[in-house]
């Protein structure tokens, strides 16, 4: 996609606009067109984007849930594990394997041969993947065992 | 400098990926049919299970040794091959997709090859869950050697780089010629017969005289040893088992109908060298590069049969391209890859089929040798299919894929579970 820019936070004293060029250099660097359909280009006194066209397309989900193609895989929640963050049994979870897992994040991690969706816990040398359900109790990794992590948790995705 | 970038055991890797229970288990991947084995894990290897044995032969060692079987998935294959792809090619965009698991990179312009290949295991280990090892050296055909070594010393860690002529001597005395990228086997016995037996010594013949014995292909292939690239992408020979023809657009294509008709020509260029192969495919996949953003993107039809017709391929060429094209896209590259070939030996009877079958596939057969013929004789291209337009879609066809894996990645219905 051939990315333009405007002097949109030059010309304009709206706020949402900063918005606007912030999108456009978010998907120079990971290719996140984020919310760029929903504005168009409101410039009164400007001019009209060449990129217009293509930005009025659609909101294009697929794009917005996925930074790194290569890197992002689809999978589906079975268990109320993560109850608590609204994650619930049914729920297709995007997964990004480019992301290293930082404390307190969604992860997917392997764990005795099964796939786990829980939240990472990687504090003072303690590693343990928790849940937000009663149900299951916190699970701690010894320090001598290592954690093999299959990837962060992006999004969630519920179809009605 | 070249690299050749190469998957560990790639089907059995795909199948591992969304099975972590399968960690350090033996597992084998079956063709299509679930005819025999042709991919197997280290596990697997150890265990003495030959690549290419019929299903039945290993069956009852299966059963023994708990050996995870598979039926191939190239919906999966597919998808995660396109994926290694697109990583390696944010490393640099001189990337040559040479068949479904390997890729070449030309490393011009890079300082640290060794480096380099380790950010890229790393990177594509992390980000697909493959694993690769990479063979660099200053030709293909040495990266391709540097490669075959690096997969089976551990100690090398999966990376093998050939730069200085006395690490290419060393490497190239512990191959045999016969191992040499491009080197069959009946050549390697007449090396034999000549005192040829290492690649070394094969390095170190007389180019011209190995050209003059042996042809051009061996001339290449020797000068290449000895640090002169010489081959191109249309020179270099066929992957095992695979045939690949891909071609780049001279500028960007967005219409399909010019797509489509590209296609279909690599497709028919690929038929043609099955035939000169005596080879039948069984599996065709198709694959997409689109430029801006840079995206890659492949599908695999199944054939009813192995075949070798053009026709047949070129409707299963179409329909994998119906899969990928996207009106949105500007595509800068497309290709097909020929998998799972074997000699078209005596047509098995098909349920599905009428009587009238086999006599249309004997007509198929003397239709394509005369269009070889004439395209001989004639020049290329004096005998084409006609509009690529009045070909039927065609319909992916039921194979026997008694223990394929779910379409993890290409299918809302077969998602993998999370508990």
């Amino acid at each position: 996609m051939e990315i333009c820019h405007f002097p949109f936070t030059a010309t304009s004293p709206d706020h949402r606009l900063f918005q606007v060029d912030a999108a456009i250099r978010l998907e120079h660097s990971v290719r996140l067109p984020a919310s760029l359909p929903l504005y168009g280009c409101p410039v009164p006194a400007g001019f009209p984007s060449p990129a217009d066209d293509h930005i009025e397309d659609h909101p294009d989900l697929e794009r917005l849930l996925v930074r790194h193609p290569a890197a992002t895989f689809f999978l589906r929640a079975r268990g109320e594990a993560l109850h608590g963050d609204g994650i619930l049994s049914g729920d297709i979870v995007v997964v990004d394997r480019s992301l290293n897992a930082r404390h307190d994040t969604v992860i997917v991690a392997v764990f005795q041969g099964e796939l786990l969706l829980r939240r990472l816990y990687r504090k003072d040398g303690h590693t343990a993947l928790l849940s937000s359900h009663p149900g299951f109790p916190a699970i701690q990794i010894p320090r001598t065992a290592s954690l093999e992590i299959w990837g962060v948790v992006t999004g969630i995705v519920r179809v009605f | 400098m070249y690299a050749l970038v190469d998957c560990n055991s790639f089907y059995c890797s795909c199948e591992r990926l969304f099975r972590p229970d399968l960690e350090g288990r033996p597992v084998i991947v079956l063709s299509n049919n679930d005819g025999c084995v042709i991919s197997r894990n280290t596990e697997a290897k150890a265990l003495g299970v030959p690549m290419g044995a019929p299903w039945f032969q290993v069956r009852e060692l299966a059963g023994r040794k708990n050996i995870a079987v598979f039926s191939s998935n190239y919906e999966l294959y597919g998808d995660l091959s396109r994926r290694v792809m697109s990583v390696l090619s944010g490393f640099t965009p001189e990337i040559e997709i040479y068949s479904i698991d390997e890729a070449f990179l030309d490393l011009a312009g890079f300082q640290d090859p060794w480096s380099l290949a380790k950010s890229i295991q790393n990177r594509v280990q992390q980000w697909t869950g493959i694993p690769v090892s990479a063979g660099i050296g200053p030709t293909r055909t040495l990266a391709k050697a540097a490669s075959f070594l690096a997969k089976r010393n551990p100690g090398t860690g999966g990376v093998l780089v050939l730069e200085n002529r006395e690490e290419i001597s060393r490497a190239l005395r512990q191959m045999k010629a016969g191992n040499i990228w491009g080197v069959g086997r009946r050549w390697a016995a007449h090396l034999q017969a000549l005192g040829i037996h290492t690649a070394e010594d094969l390095c170190r013949a007389d180019s011209a005289w190995i050209g003059r014995r042996f042809g051009a292909v061996l001339e290449r292939t020797c000068r290449e040893l000895a640090g002169v690239p010489c081959l191109s992408q249309e020179r270099q020979p066929s992957p095992r088992h695979q045939i690949i023809v891909s071609r780049s657009f001279g500028k960007r294509v967005t219409d399909p109908a010019a797509l489509r008709e590209a296609l279909v020509t690599h497709t028919a260029r690929a038929a043609e060298k099955l035939r000169q192969e005596g080879l039948a495919a069984q599996v065709l996949q198709v694959f997409t590069q689109t430029g801006d953003p840079s995206q890659h993107r492949a599908t695999a039809v199944s054939l009813p049969y192995p075949t070798q017709d053009t026709r047949l391929l070129a409707q299963a060429a179409v329909t994998g391209l119906n899969r990928l094209y996207h009106p949105e896209y500007r595509y800068r590259k497309a290709g097909v890859i020929m998998l799972e070939l074997r000699t078209p030996g005596p047509v098995q009877g098909d349920l599905l089929e009428g009587d009238t079958s086999r006599a249309d596939r004997e007509r198929a057969e003397r239709l394509m040798a005369a269009m070889d013929r004439i395209n001989h004789t004639l020049g290329k291209g004096s005998v084409t299919l006609a509009s690529q337009g009045t070909l039927r879609s065609a319909q992916d066809w039921k194979m026997r894929r008694d223990r394929c894996s779910p379409h993890f990645t290409t299918r809302w219905s077969d998602l993998r579970e999370l508990r």
